[in-house]
């Protein structure tokens, strides 16, 4: 697999405020890379770095292999924070602009494909002051894929968006990952994370904490939910076994933990063992958003 | 450099700002052409050239070059326009992240200011010369006192160099064009000031005055020679050769502040 993108100590702050303290992060071709964490965590001055927006103080990042050159933002797309165009233009106009600066040909057939998948081709000739925020952020995506990118970047891409508008976001960016297309998103909304990266680097305070596929982050530790008839023996039974701890009690059970070796079979055999039989045994899965203030609050 | 042109009139051309302030310098510079002739024939008797030939060559040169420079803050006011445009859009960011390098995007705005002087330099040389060829009735050449208007083309990039200074120093549209302006109001008031304590040489070299004085009023010089001879306290006018040094150098370090601020800040 390809090295798309590769940062080596990066590091920016803002006269006191330490933004970032050394990141290291890679992306391969082919990801949905979601960088995650809470406001100020340094996400978009992150991806302001990676897109020559704003200047690290020191470390270096490397796109496509081929260092820090201008030319190789023209093989991405991005948004970030904003969609930012010409309010007086209307979508037609605007995007030429990108396919100017993108140095494109077959502009008319391009600008009129994107604007289709993003359907805008109807309000194709309305001003951009005049679209709704929804229109804007899909302008903007427009824009990303005009030039048919290997990489795209979205920073907080449905930011104050209705939930039919996030829907509408999230369908396209899955539409686009599966063209094999390589995704950056930046964003707090675990959520949107969850239901759309592969991949996920968590931030805190400028720092990346964590880094790995979606179901590495999540499971961690083998969490079980367990239940049986009498709790409170089934509880002492727990506490008998070294190799499981209990974790929290729920609704119908309770979650333990036990080490990523052992199995079902063998946690069913050891319960047994102390003489309480389980009427339920399954793995927990727990959801991104109690794994993520799991990480961001130890 | 075929690029940054096409990307720069894709913006442009339907910016209404840019189509008003051009039509009211098209109708109205003429009219003040005139206006200006008709006031110096008519109520600057006294100080006239023996051979003074309002709208007649080469005298209408000056004249013409004169009065369209009123029109030069004008002209700067939309330079802050489009140049803090660029900041409250956000789209001088956009185009960094989508892949011009800062320096083009500099370069596109130097390219923008230019053509603008060329233009408004043309515009007013056209005027001129139709103002010219109409009320001329003796066979003197067309061309003679011509370097007027290249004082004017360099008082345009000048006045544009001040307007690209502080638009990128403020970021904001209106607080830009309202510190341009005030700009005007306070050199002025300092100059007077400190012209009465006896500094006139100092106003002289003050960048604005020093601009403005590229295109004096046409017979400024027999009016100050003039008043010599009444209180001996007027204005000092530095040498054109002098004033043409001092205004260009005030033009590389306008634009160099503004293409190191813009270099070395995060956009």
């Amino acid at each position: 697999m390809n090295e798309i993108l590769k940062t080596e100590g990066l590091r920016k702050s803002y006269k006191k405020l330490n933004a970032l303290k050394g990141l290291n992060i890679t992306v391969q071709q082919g990801q949905i890379y979601g960088l995650l964490g809470p406001n100020g965590s340094g996400k978009t001055t992150t991806l302001g770095i990676l897109l020559g927006v704003i200047k690290a103080d020191s470390g270096s990042y490397n796109w496509f292999g081929k260092g820090q050159l201008d030319s190789n933002r023209r093989n991405i797309g991005a948004l970030l924070e904003t969609p930012n165009f010409y309010p007086y233009l209307n979508a037609i106009d605007n995007l030429k602009i990108v396919a100017a600066i993108k140095s494109l040909e077959n502009v008319s057939e391009r600008i009129e494909k994107v604007l289709k998948r993003v359907d805008l081709w109807k309000r194709k000739t309305a001003k951009f002051r005049t679209y709704s925020l929804g229109m804007k952020q899909r302008l903007a995506i427009a824009s990303a894929i005009l030039a048919d990118p290997d990489v795209l970047v979205l920073d907080e891409p449905t930011n104050g968006l209705d939930p039919q508008g996030i829907a509408e976001i999230r369908t396209l960016i899955l539409d686009i990952a599966r063209e094999g297309k390589t995704i950056i998103i930046a964003s707090h909304i675990l959520d949107e994370i969850e239901k759309t990266c592969t991949h996920v680097g968590i931030l805190k305070d400028g720092e990346l904490i964590k880094e790995g596929t979606l179901d590495e982050i999540m499971l961690q530790e083998k969490i079980m939910k367990i239940n049986a008839d009498d709790l409170l023996a089934l509880k002492d039974a727990v506490d008998r076994i070294p190799s499981l701890t209990f974790k929290q009690s729920v609704v119908d059970g309770m979650l333990i933990s036990t080490d990523e070796h052992i199995s079902l079979a063998k946690v069913n055999q050891m319960i047994a063992e102390e003489g309480v039989y389980l009427s339920e045994l399954a793995i927990y899965k727990k959801n991104l958003e109690s794994t993520f203030l799991e990480i961001i609050n130890k | 450099m075929k690029q940054l042109i096409t990307i720069e009139y894709l913006k442009l051309r339907k910016l209404k700002s840019l189509q008003i302030i051009f039509l009211i310098y098209a109708f109205i510079s003429p009219v003040a052409i005139y206006a200006i002739s008709s006031f110096i024939t008519n109520f600057m008797g006294p100080f006239l050239p023996k051979d003074w030939s309002a709208l007649q060559f080469p005298d209408v040169w000056p004249i013409t070059v004169y009065a369209s420079s009123y029109f030069n803050v004008m002209m700067g006011v939309l330079a802050v326009i489009i140049i803090s445009n660029e900041y409250e859009f956000k789209t001088f960011r956009q185009h960094v992240i989508d892949g011009l390098s800062i320096k083009k995007a500099i370069l596109g705005k130097f390219l923008v200011l230019i053509s603008f002087s060329l233009i408004i330099t043309l515009y007013s040389f056209l005027t001129g010369l139709l103002f010219g060829l109409f009320y001329t009735t003796t066979d003197v050449s067309a061309f003679e006192g011509i370097e007027s208007v290249g004082l004017y083309f360099i008082q345009t990039l000048c006045y544009f160099s001040f307007a690209f200074f502080i638009a990128v120093l403020v970021k904001k549209t209106a607080v830009s064009i309202t510190l341009f302006l005030l700009s005007f109001i306070t050199e002025t008031i300092i100059g007077i000031s400190i012209s009465i304590g006896g500094f006139q040489t100092v106003y002289a070299y003050m960048p604005l005055n020093a601009f403005s004085k590229l295109t004096p009023f046409p017979i400024l010089k027999e009016m100050i020679a003039a008043g010599n001879e009444r209180s001996g306290n007027v204005p000092v006018i530095l040498d054109t050769p002098i004033n043409i040094a001092v205004c260009l150098g005030y033009m590389v370090l306008f634009f160099f502040i503004a293409f190191v601020t813009l270099k070395r800040r995060d956009l």
